[in-house]
């Protein structure tokens, strides 16, 4: 009788330990998540100031054109991800703009200024992407693991749900056509 | 160098090579008399009538006699084989070198630092380490560091002894443009013996979101956004293609430069001894030794834009 005690005894603190560690691995893949959205932020961040600043630049030769610009939205703590991926799709859209704006006018394209902060927008570019792909993949992890047997269980406990990625601007994923 | 004096080169070295391939076979012939010699007398072993039993005295005399075959065979083969070496490396090597790359330093003899390697824990160290064919030179604007490496953990205990080799090929160290410093590891997983940095910090593993790539690398990294900025999709089809060429290979992204390691069990810069030396055919094998260091250079976007 004993050793059939003991071995329920054993079973339960099994089980016990097993919640326990899927438990602190949801948590910890939750925070990874809070991580990577904050570099998220931290690359909008830097992207709109440097779009602001590409946007005074362009205002300096070319005023009435600035009208045309599309408006960003600057970042703010606690945005939701629909109101970032907006906040993102905006400023592509601007960057695209201020491109097209400097082969239609050389002497814009050629100002030192406005070549340094070019610069800097394909770097915090590059970042950003960096950071979005981080961000996904740690979502993809974190989703996985509140979906799949036996963690869903613990997950649905802990009323975690399920994330959402942050996507490109669905125009962003289609061909480009090349008319010549 | 011109056609007249490639021409006596040319000449000397493939002299050379069939004195170092003679002294080779006489060596392999003269240890294989002597374990013929050794199987015949223990097989002979009490059987007092035999004439290789009667011959059981004179082994000293035989051993000693082998011993001065070996000796004469051995000391002789370096001579040749130094020289060999030097012809072989200025005639061909340090000709393309300079051809090839600006502020060239190539030196045959001497090998990369092994700090390098500990600092950038690119691979385990072992207890022995051998490197060959340094050469520091510019590309493109890109200052690199290359050298053939074995690194190898030799354990013995009395009755046996084991040899590990952790890395045999070429290692490279690359400027690589950076705004920031990175700390990212990758190696493909048939890789076995990736190192830690000496600085002791810890590297996190880190899976990228390419399931192709995963299977086939493995990622450690101090942030993972550094390790997403480096390894783009693109560099991630980069380097598949590079483990696909070569086998097996280690990288390092750390402050400023990239390390690079080809386990691929060949050295660079070599003669091939066994077929006789031919200009054009040399001339394209070192060719394609220095098309490595333009390809890698060219992959990992070590060239700013």
């Amino acid at each position: 009788m004993g050793w059939v005690i003991g071995i329920v005894v054993g079973v339960i603190v099994i089980l016990l330990l097993s919640w326990i560690g899927m438990s602190n691995g949801i948590k910890v893949a939750g925070l990874k998540c809070n991580e990577a959205l904050s570099g998220i932020d931290i690359a909008l961040t830097k992207r709109y100031d440097v779009l602001t600043k590409l946007v005074d630049v362009v205002k300096g030769y070319q005023k009435h054109e600035v009208e045309t610009l599309t408006r960003i939205v600057q970042m703010r703590s606690g945005m939701s991800m629909p109101e970032r991926q907006d906040a993102s799709n905006r400023m592509d859209q601007l960057s695209g703009q201020i491109r097209i704006l400097a082969e239609q006018y050389p002497e814009l394209r050629s100002s030192q200024n406005f070549v340094q902060l070019q610069n800097a927008i394909v770097d915090v570019e590059e970042h950003l992407q960096a950071s979005r792909r981080l961000y996904n993949a740690n979502v993809t992890a974190y989703n996985t693991k509140i979906v799949t047997f036996p963690s869903s269980i613990v997950a649905g406990s802990m009323g975690a749900t399920p994330r959402q990625f942050f996507e490109a601007d669905p125009t962003r994923r289609m061909d480009v056509p090349m008319n010549f | 160098m011109s056609t007249q004096s490639i021409s006596a080169t040319l000449t000397e070295m493939e002299m050379l090579r069939k004195k170092i391939n003679t002294r080779n076979i006489l060596f392999a012939v003269g240890l294989g008399g002597l374990m013929v010699v050794m199987f015949m007398i223990s097989m002979s072993r009490g059987n007092k009538s035999s004439v290789i039993y009667k011959m059981a005295p004179l082994i000293p005399i035989i051993f000693i006699g082998f011993g001065i075959v070996f000796f004469i065979a051995m000391k002789g083969s370096n001579g040749p084989g130094k020289r060999l070496k030097m012809l072989y490396k200025e005639t061909f090597v340090r000709q393309l070198l300079n051809q090839h790359f600006q502020d060239v330093y190539y030196n045959w003899e001497q090998g990369m630092d092994q700090n390098l390697i500990k600092n950038s824990g690119i691979c385990r160290l072992g207890n022995r380490y051998h490197s060959e064919d340094y050469l520091n030179a510019v590309y493109r604007g890109i200052r690199f560091q290359q050298a053939d490496v074995t690194i190898q953990y030799h354990t013995s205990s009395g009755r046996s002894s084991h040899t590990t080799t952790y890395f045999q090929g070429r290692m490279f160290c690359f400027e690589y443009p950076s705004k920031r410093s990175y700390a990212v590891q990758v190696h493909s997983k048939n890789f076995i013996y990736a190192g830690e940095p000496a600085s002791g910090i810890r590297r996190e593993k880190l899976k990228m979101e390419s399931v192709d790539f995963n299977k086939e690398f493995t990622v450690r990294a101090l942030s993972g956004h550094d390790a997403f900025y480096i390894l783009t999709p693109q560099m991630m089809e980069r380097l598949r293609a590079l483990r696909t060429k070569y086998g097996s290979i280690t990288l390092v992204f750390d402050h400023g430069y990239v390390m690079v390691g080809l386990n691929s069990k060949m050295d660079s810069f070599d003669a091939n001894l066994s077929k006789p030396i031919d200009y054009q055919t040399e001339v394209m094998r070192m060719r394609a030794d220095v098309a490595v260091i333009e390809e890698l250079i060219q992959l990992l976007n070590c060239i700013p834009a």
